[in-house]
């Protein structure tokens, strides 16, 4: 079978029209229509793309191979997702890019440092999902990692110091009639614990995704991969849900801001997006937090849940980022956490890696991978200088 | 064969070398010296993908990545070649023209996208083995190999894998075609001096170093035009 015929057969296995692929490859549909008429060839990143939305490898496009079954547990995962082209290519793309990145990190003899499996004091077994266990769990989990119980500044920050691999993704606005999906967990063979997150999210209810796939690391370790959906019932997923609401929010934390505030019995919105504000996390959450602690009524939970947290958060003249939902933000080197960008410019520093072998392993521009290495930093502003000119020492 | 006799066929070129001619507002000077528009792969910049335009979603193809990066925080360093780029991707047809890569060209250019390429090859050094070529650079290998184009790359790694299988291709670099400009009197050294050292390495940062960047690369007029490598006090 030709190259046409094959991209023809996939498509319409895949159950995809000509335009949802054009839309999702960012073509006109007429160029789809010509790679399968046979009277053009697609590039190698449109091959590569085609080959992620139709579940099939390049290799098979190009009938070099058979088709060969998918690796089982990431067709589990991105079977629940055909419905969404865009949102299954981003999941095959992530996936690429976890093999590639072990791939490289072997090759240049990096340890691996994320062995797949939590640390032994915190081991319930491979699958715990008892939800009554969470509060105490997410408490163990704190100490665990020397967090205290104060608010965690940066989810993300600390994910990366456990050398857990988080990356971030366009996966649509669930508000919009997406199916709702805030991220992914996957046990990887060689990297262990990654993450994938959904940045279109605000960034508080970012953190709390963050934290679910943090509880489906350490408990759910032996399912592969997972997706968090919206509302999914399911016991891992409410386990989950409960471990990050106590992992974010620690109980006692929770009580003692109210009680030095002296807020107890007098909580209203502002004070609650206060709240929501120091843990960084999203004023819905809080809402939830506050309500299954018993500090709120549930019909005070409805009835707050109508005013807007950024609007809120401006008026008292607090930080509105953690609130915001960032519509679709431009992801680029952005989209790993920093030790990958690191280990990334160590290796072309160290002539391991090309920089248009990096820019093709990040999906970035080779511009922007060039813009990491000069040695030309950027220059600090006036006003930067100055407050370096305001410390006596 | 000499620069000259290798730029008479036709060029075709690599993100790199493309971004350093264009990002400096020169892309002109690259019509110029190959007397024609310049064949450039889809993986690099894609003419259906500048027909829609919209760089709202990031668009697949390197060049016009760039475009998308700088709507974001992250392109900051390289804001100041947006209108080069937009202007040049523009200009299909006069400044560059589209290659349609042939089925076999597409499945040679997967084969040196892919690591596995270089088993086969001996006396490579290991720093390019851990992974195969980028897509743009695979694909501009690929079309080069198959029609005896002459490639306009500064990426080492393809330089190595062509010269590795055997292709017998002229490969041309950024600095030596800008002392080529300066010999046929296109422009003058201290000029291609300035374009290279302080605009292609110093502003827009291309990567002119090696081992371990302790040597750099630079174009010098004294005593004669020449690309030279200098240890970086």
């Amino acid at each position: 079978m030709s190259l046409c015929q094959k991209l023809q057969e996939s498509r319409s296995q895949a159950r995809l029209t000509q335009q949802q692929v054009a839309d999702v490859l960012h073509v006109p549909r007429e160029s789809i229509s010509m790679w399968e008429q046979g009277t053009r060839v697609p590039g190698l990143k449109q091959l590569e793309d085609l080959a992620r939305l139709y579940s099939v490898t390049s290799d098979y496009l190009l009938g070099k191979t058979e088709l060969a079954p998918q690796v089982e547990e990431r067709e589990v995962l991105c079977r629940g997702l055909v419905e969404n082209p865009s949102v299954h290519l981003e999941f095959k793309r992530w996936f690429d890019f976890l093999d590639s990145w072990a791939d490289l990190t072997e090759q240049a003899g990096l340890p691996a440092r994320n062995s797949g499996k939590p640390p032994k004091k915190l081991d319930r077994g491979a699958d715990f999902t008892d939800g009554r266990q969470a509060p105490t769990l997410a408490a163990e989990t704190r100490k665990e990692f020397g967090l205290g119980g104060d608010a965690i500044p940066d989810v993300y920050t600390f994910l990366d110091e456990q050398h857990i691999l988080v990356c971030k993704a366009n996966l649509g606005d669930w508000q919009t009639g997406a199916q709702g999906i805030s991220g992914a967990f996957h046990n990887h063979r060689k990297l262990g614990y990654c993450i994938l997150v959904n940045v279109q999210n605000s960034l508080g209810r970012q953190s709390f995704t963050l934290a679910h796939e943090l509880a489906h690391a350490l408990f759910h370790y032996n399912c592969r991969s997972l997706i968090s959906i919206y509302k999914d019932p399911s016991p891992r997923e409410s386990f989950a849900d409960s471990f990050a609401s106590h992992f974010l929010v620690p109980i006692k934390t929770l009580n003692r801001v109210i009680d030095n505030a002296s807020w107890s019995g007098r909580l209203d919105q502002y004070k609650v997006i206060e709240l929501a504000h120091i843990f960084r996390v999203s004023y819905a959450f809080m809402l939830y937090r506050l309500r299954n602690e018993k500090h709120i009524t549930d019909d005070q939970r409805k009835a707050w849940e109508k005013c807007s947290p950024t609007a809120l958060a401006q008026q008292l003249g607090l930080d509105s980022d953690v609130f915001n939902k960032p519509g679709n933000p431009v992801l680029s080197l952005n989209r790993y956490p920093a030790s990958v960008v690191q280990t990334v410019r160590d290796l072309i520093f160290d002539d391991e890696l090309s920089s248009s072998q990096a820019a093709d392993l990040l999906d970035v521009s080779t511009a922007h991978i060039q813009a990491l290495l000069m040695t030309d930093l950027p220059p600090a502003t006036p006003e930067e200088r100055r407050e370096l000119c305001e410390y006596p020492f | 064969m000499s620069i000259g006799d290798s730029i008479k066929k036709h060029c075709i070129v690599d993100t790199s070398l493309l971004s350093n001619f264009v990002f400096p507002g020169q892309a002109y000077l690259l019509q110029r010296l190959i007397g024609g528009p310049v064949f450039i792969p889809p993986a690099v910049l894609d003419p259906a993908e500048c027909l829609l335009g919209n760089f709202q979603q990031p668009p697949r193809c390197e060049f016009l990545k760039t475009l998308y990066e700088i709507s974001g925080q992250a392109g900051v360093r390289y804001s100041s070649a947006a209108p080069f780029i937009r202007s040049f991707a523009g200009s299909a047809g006069t400044q560059w023209a589209s290659v349609d890569l042939s089925i076999e060209e597409l499945e040679l250019a997967a084969d040196f996208k892919d690591r596995s390429i270089w088993s086969g090859i001996s006396g490579v050094p290991s720093k390019y083995t851990k992974k195969g070529l980028g897509a743009g650079e695979a694909e501009a290998c690929a079309v080069a190999a198959k029609r005896g184009w002459t490639l306009l790359i500064d990426d080492q790694a393809a330089v190595e894998l062509m010269t590795g299988l055997g292709y017998d291709i002229p490969c041309v670099r950024t600095c030596m075609l800008l002392i080529h400009a300066v010999q046929i009197e296109i422009i003058s050294c201290p000029e291609a001096a300035d374009l290279f050292n302080r605009q292609i390495v110093d502003l827009f940062g291309f990567n002119a170093t090696k081992n371990k960047r302790t040597e750099r690369l630079w174009l010098r007029c004294t005593p004669e035009p020449k690309c030279l490598w200098e240890p970086i006090r």
